[in-house]
């Protein structure tokens, strides 16, 4: 193997730049909150990270901008991921690339790696996992591998902080003399000679060389990828560039009697499986390990779902009945402390009212619940950390793959259970463009924690007993029409085969706490800036809508007068929803707090409290409780599940696929959560349910 | 040792079993209350309070199921005992988390004094329940496993 040494850049300043790269899972985004203190998102399941982050971090001397790249299994072009991914490295040009190879999945890791070295990048490699390596029967000799790669090689336990100050250090060094080894593998005579007559025309372009290396690109315009294609196109050869790769192409297919990228690809793994069999020391036959006895279980075709709903049960048991003495304490602060002091101060009435119906009373019913909110989020955090939803997504997945729809859905749609706003984002991940779409599009389906207040003030109020079970009915209720929609979508309007999705199942680890406290909060965070922001403008607005009208201004006595707040405009409006919502059996209070969860889902609580004048949490349920049936407040909830998008979500379908796709997504839902809450209402009716 | 994988595999069926019929009698209080009013429910077997949450008796059912199936698979196979560790261990999970209900509804109480509200709690019922008692020989079961899976892994 040829190596090119240069000598490091000298900087005035002492700023650089290292790229994150690896396959998912790998611990990349341990290592970056490591370097940096930041707070990525970490998790034990792949595709935890969709776009690159960027952190700071000092490193010796230098102040450096890390890059936290998608994980990715190669550097072609064919998912977004792996595009954003490797124009993080072609076009921010990183001084060092650090390479997060698994060493419990050895073969695998290094594919990516060769795919970097090829992209002449300066990298380091951070050989992470090696005690689940030992754990399984073999050792790495990291020196041998070191040698064979001619670039630096670090061992690394990123979770336990093992290995990463000589990671620090190795950066450093790696700045000052630069190993980057000119051809790492070698495609055999034929293909050489080819790449060489590419990379000479290449040359010829002196800006297109010094920006990309010249081998790489000749290696994917062989390998026909349409991103370096385009590159190539700006060249002022692009010409004879590309009509020298269609000639080389025909060449050596026809030579070669195999498609040329699977032939390139093939060489690739090779190269790999040699270097592997090299470093790799078997120490002992490989045990049966925790990991696989437990997966017996929890991935099995009995065992599997209801373990899977076992696991969920639990999270919510632990999220609202753990948490309510927290949930109390809010609300007595808000719903009585804060309110009655509020009341009883020598304030004007309307500055009284417009504190204590409006702000209180609004943004206190939406924050009595963020204990629940932290607690499930904590919960869910330790499922994610300990490798169990790594598992679910895969039995879920089982049941999508009969239904014919990808499984890499699943991953954007256990992500909608946080939030639908970075859901949709992760869809990127998926290479098939009706699949993506798909998956965007029902992702509002699943129910994210901005509809938990709703369904815990009428589980509360209608189902005290099995308060958890409620909710979760909502989460599956949310899962099943999700997936229902996904079919139909796929049988009608994005017609075409489905990608197969391999999911690798990252072995059981003891979750760290702090990582799962930065999740909780990260998660947690977007609720409370919520309520500081929306909600309130949201419970103002309700307010001046409830003590104003078509006849002009009201006065608060209308919000503790039912037949004044009638003449109200939210009264109008009610009114108005009220004869759309009838054979559901809503009032038109019920009716007007819907259209407010356009804003955010949230909002519909804390329009309900101010239209039913409750100013504390306990109020409302009581309240609810004359107005609602237990069947009529269980459409409710479904249809406040299923209805309109809030509107991030809907400017984030936007954004990924547009201004079309989100009026479907807007229109379908309606009708959905419509149909389905008067379904409930009916067959709820047949069978004798009140 | 024989004897004692016999003594823990009766354990285990009996356990399993036991699992299944409190499942069994809650989810006749779900449906029974839901469905057929006039039906009425069962609140306490053998001095345990039942509750008629639907999603607590699949948890039941879940436990209750990998105990017996770990049975089937036989407690010396790697298969069985993967079988009754979950098992055990998703009982264990269960006790812990309705203990933290109970202690969470002894806090409920005292919030509702600072706030000037009187209060009942009845603590019996909620300590009484089959997730606890049953738990406790889930935590018994669970030791075992333990030592199971450590022969097994080596480790």
């Amino acid at each position: 193997m040829n190596t090119k040494t240069k000598k490091g850049k000298s900087k005035d300043s002492k700023k650089i730049r290292v790229a994150l790269a690896g396959n998912p899972n790998v611990g990349k985004s341990v290592i970056f909150n490591e370097l940096t203190g930041g707070r990525a998102w970490v998790g034990n399941w792949p595709g935890t990270t969709v776009e690159k982050k960027v952190g700071k971090a000092k490193i010796g001397e230098y102040e450096v901008e890390v890059l936290d790249l998608p994980g990715i299994y190669s550097l072609t072009a064919y998912s977004l991921d792996e595009l954003v991914a490797r124009n993080g490295i072609v076009e921010e040009k990183p001084d060092v690339v650090i390479d997060i190879a698994n060493a419990a999945n050895f073969e695998r890791s290094l594919y990516l790696t060769i795919s970097l070295l090829e992209m002449g990048v300066n990298i380091i490699v951070a050989l992470n996992m090696i005690d689940l390596a030992e754990a399984q029967g073999y050792k790495i000799d990291a020196e041998k591998l070191s040698k064979l790669l001619q670039v630096p090689v670090i061992p690394t336990i990123a979770i336990k902080g093992y290995g990463l100050g000589k990671l620090k250090e190795a950066v450093t060094r790696s700045l000052k003399i630069r190993k980057i080894p000119e051809k790492i593998v070698d495609y055999g005579n034929l293909v050489e000679i080819e790449i060489q007559k590419i990379e000479k025309l290449i040359k010829r372009d002196t800006e297109l060389s010094l920006k990309y290396p010249p081998r790489w690109l000749a290696i994917k315009l062989l390998e026909k990828d349409r991103d370096v294609e385009e590159k190539v196109k700006s060249s002022p050869f692009a010409e004879e560039i590309l009509k020298q790769t269609k000639k080389s192409r025909e060449i050596l297919e026809k030579q070669l009697k195999k498609d040329l990228e699977e032939y390139i690809a093939e060489k690739r793994y090779e190269k790999a499986l040699e270097i592997a069999r090299e470093c790799l020391k078997t120490v002992k036959a490989k045990p049966l390990t925790l990991t696989d006895m437990v997966d017996f279980v929890t991935t099995h075709k009995v065992s599997g779902i209801p373990i899977m709903l076992t696991m969920l049960y639990i999270a919510f048991k632990f999220a609202f009945n753990v948490a309510a003495p927290l949930c109390d304490l809010i609300d007595w602060f808000f719903g009585t402390f804060l309110y009655d002091l509020t009341m009883s101060s020598t304030l004007p009435p309307l500055i009284k009212s417009f504190l204590g119906d409006g702000i209180i009373t609004g943004i206190g019913s939406i924050l009595v619940f963020l204990p629940n909110i932290v607690f499930l989020f904590l919960f869910l955090a330790f499922l994610e950390d300990v490798g169990y939803m790594a598992r679910a997504a895969f039995v879920v997945d089982k049941i999508m793959h009969k239904l014919g729809l990808t499984g890499k859905s699943i991953i954007p749609m256990i992500l909608g259970f946080g939030c639908n706003v970075p859901a949709i984002m992760a869809t990127r991940a998926i290479e098939d463009k009706n699949d993506r779409e798909v998956t965007a599009l029902v992702n509002p389906l699943m129910s994210c924690s901005a509809r938990l207040p709703v369904y815990l003030i009428f589980a509360g109020a209608f189902f005290a007993a099995y308060k958890g079970t409620v909710v979760l009915s909502m989460y599956v209720l949310g899962l099943i029409l999700a997936i229902v929609m996904a079919l139909l979508f796929r049988k009608t309007l994005f017609r075409g085969p489905s990608v197969g999705f391999v999911m690798e199942l990252p072995p059981y680890m003891m979750p760290v706490v702090k990582n799962m406290l930065i999740k909780t909060w990260e998660r947690s965070k977007r609720f409370l800036f919520k309520a500081g922001t929306i909600i309130l403008i949201a419970a103002i607005l309700i307010w001046i809508l409830s003590i104003t009208g078509p006849s002009g201004y009201i006065g608060i006595e209308a919000l503790e007068d039912p037949y004044l707040l009638e003449k109200s405009w939210i009264g109008a409006l009610g009114h108005f929803l009220e004869k759309v919502f009838s054979p559901m059996g809503w009032d038109w209070r019920a009716a007007a707090a819907l259209f407010f969860g356009f804003v955010a889902k949230e909002v519909v609580v804390a329009a309900m409290a101010m239209l039913y004048g409750a100013s504390g949490e306990e109020m409302l349920p009581s309240i609810l409780a004359g107005i609602f049936t237990p069947l009529t407040a269980y459409a409710y909830m479904a249809f406040v599940l299923i209805y309109v998008p809030c509107l991030a979500t809907l400017a984030s379908i936007r954004g990924e696929l547009g201004i079309k796709y989100a009026l479907l997504a807007l229109i379908y839902e309606i009708l959905l959560a419509y149909f389905v809450a008067l379904g409930i209402v009916f067959v709820g009716h047949v069978l004798g349910i009140s | 040792m024989k004897e004692k994988t016999l003594l823990i595999s009766v354990a285990t069926g009996v356990l399993g079993i036991l699992y299944f019929v409190y499942a069994g009698i809650t989810l006749y209080n779900w449906i029974a209350e839901t469905f057929i009013q006039e039906a009425g429910s069962v609140n306490n077997v053998l001095g345990l309070f039942v509750s008629s949450d639907p999603g607590c008796a699949i948890t039941l059912i879940t436990v209750g199921m990998l105990m017996l199936g770990s049975l089937y698979y036989k407690l010396d196979d790697a298969k069985g005992v993967s079988c009754i560790f979950l098992g055990s261990l998703l009982g264990v999970a269960l006790l812990v988390i309705q203990l933290l209900i109970v202690i969470a509804n002894v806090a409920s109480i005292g919030v509702s004094l600072l706030s000037g509200e009187a209060a009942e709690y009845v603590l019996i019922e909620d300590v009484l329940r089959p997730e606890i008692v049953l738990g406790v020989g889930s935590v018994l079961l669970f030791s075992f496993s333990i030592l199971k899976v450590r022969q097994i892994t080596g480790k």
